[in-house]
């Protein structure tokens, strides 16, 4: 899929795009309606106590990230497994690449992982004529599709069930309906056939236990589990920063993530597995290699963006902005969008890529009050704006002089009150019917999609005299 | 009780008639009130687009102005929440200055808050015979965590008729600058709030805070849509007997 270098073409793009936006609307209208009965069925003061434990958990967790990565990487390597530690996505897709070679790997079963979009794992796999599928549904729409996932738990929120069937008719030979329940029949059908073939199954992690070694993949279709129940080889990559203690903590953020996911009190598969098969089992991969990616990651610990690692990937903060709503994912560019995306992506990708994303968003605050895990998403875009000015120097030519200009007028009452009278004096150019009518940029833009108010006859200091004496005589 | 009015540069400079109502209102409520000279901006047009020293020059001089004031009462939520929750951040390095504004953070208040919390008022006296919904801003609701006074205060209003709005807490879309940078994605945001404005059926949109407002006003009057759109102390200023100066 071809991105677009400019943020503005992109979400020009997809404000043009209404098929997509009405999907995007009604998928975070129902995300976030469900989210918001969960939330009520708790009750908002508990939904806050818990809130507060997981933050502190995550918290906690990543201030000794060094030790749980340590306990993590013993445990994976008591249990039989392999670890690897890969510094970028290239270490990361090298060595699993290696790995199909050795195995000689033809068919390669995917679950959901972000991870595995951010390092662009499939096209390096599929270069090398393995056959990659993506088993989770939604994963499955977008490869059909030649897409990227627009959202971070629902990759193919973006499509509707029209051009789902078109896709789905692609690979089918009988002709499938639109209707939901055939669409899903038919993906369960075509799937459940490959799960018979693996060579290599790869899964993404929602929680790695460090106490353990257990990977805890959570998922609503079961393909997570069916894929390390019968991979001979299985390959699962995380984030480094997804390790929580131990189960007590587990506990907490499955009840959480669910529910602010998707309202679920519980996503209906949770299956937690310490990799290879003990010699009495009957089920589960004969060998086993955890892939840890930092790719970006380290370089937040210590930090005032630190608190960017408490993600624990439940999308909230996407259905409850207004600008993802109205422009959906792929326009943010990177695989991560909407609130935690424009934070991401500058983060660990460079604020001369996507530090215009840190504009992309009215600072509204929704996201960081739907963060289960408390990452104060808002005052992030904020900083990421200010370190714009104070480390490139600059914020744009036009908003260093704005700016500078301001605060020399607005610090003191005399320029202030010259400076805004002046305006309004020669204002009458622009102005039609008390309104403003025309104007330069950025006005201008304004006026695009609204009307503007011209500076009335009379300001309030200039009243104020008025009232002020009236009310002494 | 003794109060000083920190205005803001939007009613100051566009919106008079707002300042004039909150004087009104006020002072029909027993507050004697002043207008501390040299009050400006409260910086946050500079603040959200990343120009923190800056806003610091301008805050200095905010914190200065009001020094002496008792109580600061201010009729916008997002300015109030920029001295809560901005100005700590702005001086987070400087303990002095950060003291100073810890103490005009201490005495500052939003309009209905200092009514409702600080006057314990619930009740204005006014008299407004019709339908009104209300637009809850996000800073207002989300930073200062200011949500019920306003609609406590409106719904005592005698003669009106108070209909929730659906998806009050939406963001309209105007985010200062955003409105103008990306003005298309904002545009199609505070669409989706005139849409929910209109199914109202309201006469009347009310708000706490005159940007929003003026970006929804505009849209809702370049769409065409007879509606009238108030900043709350404009309506609690209604019917509510003589003038007060």
């Amino acid at each position: 899929m071809h991105i677009e270098p400019s943020f503005r073409k992109r979400y020009h793009k997809a404000l043009s795009d209404t098929a997509m936006l009405k999907a995007v609307k009604n998928g975070t209208g129902r995300l976030r309606g469900q989210r918001a009965t969960a939330i009520e069925a708790v009750g908002t003061e508990r939904w806050m106590a818990f809130r507060d434990r997981a933050e502190a958990i995550r918290l906690h967790v990543i201030q000794h990230l060094d030790q749980y990565l340590d306990q993590l990487i013993n445990n994976v390597l008591k249990n039989g497994g392999h670890v690897c530690l890969a510094k970028t996505g290239e270490e990361a897709v090298k060595y699993i690449s290696d790995l199909a070679k050795k195995k000689n790997a033809k068919t390669i079963l995917k679950s959901k992982s972000m991870v595995s979009e951010e390092i662009h794992l499939n096209p390096a796999l599929e270069k090398q004529g393995c056959n990659v599928i993506e088993s989770d549904l939604g994963e499955w729409i977008i490869q059909l599709a030649g897409e990227t996932p627009s959202h971070i738990i629902a990759p193919a929120m973006h499509k509707n069930r029209f051009q789902v069937a078109d896709l789905f008719n692609a690979v089918s030979e009988e002709k499938i309906p639109t209707e939901i329940a055939d669409l899903c029949g038919f993906a369960r059908k075509y799937l459940r056939e490959k799960f018979l073939g693996i060579d290599i199954g790869i899964t993404g992690c929602n929680f790695a236990l460090a106490d353990s070694g257990a990977i805890t993949l959570c998922t609503n279709e079961g393909n997570a589990r069916i894929i390390s129940a019968l991979s001979p080889t299985l390959v699962t990559i995380m984030g480094m920063e997804r390790i929580l203690p131990g189960l007590e903590e587990l506990t907490v953020m499955l009840s959480l993530l669910a529910r602010s996911a998707t309202g679920q009190k519980l996503t209906v598969y949770n299956t937690l597995s310490t990799g290879v098969r003990n010699e009495e089992e009957l089920d589960g991969p004969q060998e086993f290699h955890l892939v840890i990616v930092d790719n970006g990651r380290s370089k937040q610990l210590g930090t005032k963006y630190e608190k960017i690692l408490n993600c624990i990937r439940c999308g909230s903060c996407l259905n409850a902005c207004p600008v993802y709503r109205n422009i959906g994912g792929h326009a943010y560019g990177w695989v991560y969008p909407g609130p935690i995306g424009a934070v991401l992506s500058p983060l660990y990708q460079g604020m001369d890529k996507y530090g215009e994303l840190a504009y992309a968003t009215t600072l509204c605050g929704a996201c960081t009050f739907a963060c289960p895990v408390k990452i104060p998403l808002h005052d992030m875009l904020y900083a990421l704006r200010n370190d714009k000015v104070e480390l490139e120097k600059t914020g744009g030519v036009v908003e260093d002089i704005t700016y500078k200009g301001w605060s020399a007028t607005f610090a003191t009452m005399s320029r202030y009150r010259f400076s805004v009278r002046m305006a309004r004096r020669f204002q009458f150019p622009l102005v039609k019917a008390e309104k403003i009518a025309y104007g330069p940029p950025p006005i201008s833009d304004w006026l695009r999609h609204r009307d503007m108010p011209a500076l009335p006859d009379k300001f309030f200091h200039e009243i104020w005299p008025e009232m002020d004496n009236d009310r002494k005589e | 009780m003794k109060a000083s009015l920190f205005v803001t540069c939007i009613a100051d400079l566009m919106y008079a008639d707002v300042g004039k109502s909150v004087v009104q209102v006020l002072r029909r409520n027993g507050v004697e009130l002043d207008f501390p000279e040299g009050q400006t901006c409260c910086g946050q047009p500079a603040f959200s687009s990343g120009y923190y020293k800056e806003t610091a020059i301008v805050a200095k001089k905010m914190i200065e102005v009001f020094e002496n004031s008792e109580k600061v009462v201010i009729p916008s939520g997002s300015c109030a929440a920029m001295i809560h929750h901005g100005y700590p951040i702005l001086f987070e390095n400087d303990p002095k200055w950060k003291k100073r504004a810890e103490e005009f953070v201490a005495k500052s208040y939003e309009f209905s808050q200092f009514i409702v919390d600080i006057l314990g008022i619930t009740d204005v006296g006014a008299t407004f015979k019709k339908k009104v919904t209300y637009h809850s801003s996000c800073h207002m609701t989300r930073i200062l965590g200011v949500e019920e006074q306003p609609k406590i205060l409106l719904k005592n209003v005698k003669g009106i008729d108070f209909i929730e709005l659906p998806y009050a807490f939406d963001c309209c879309g105007f985010g200062g600058t955003f409105s103008m940078k990306m003005a298309d994605i904002s545009s199609a945001i505070v669409d989706e709030k005139v849409d929910n404005i209109i199914a109202t059926g309201a006469d009347v949109l009310v708000g706490s805070d005159l940007t929003c407002l003026m970006n929804i006003g505009g849209r809702l009057s370049r769409r065409g849509v007879p509606m009238q759109v108030m900043h709350l102390a404009q309506v609690l200023d209604q019917g509510g007997g003589k003038n007060a100066y």
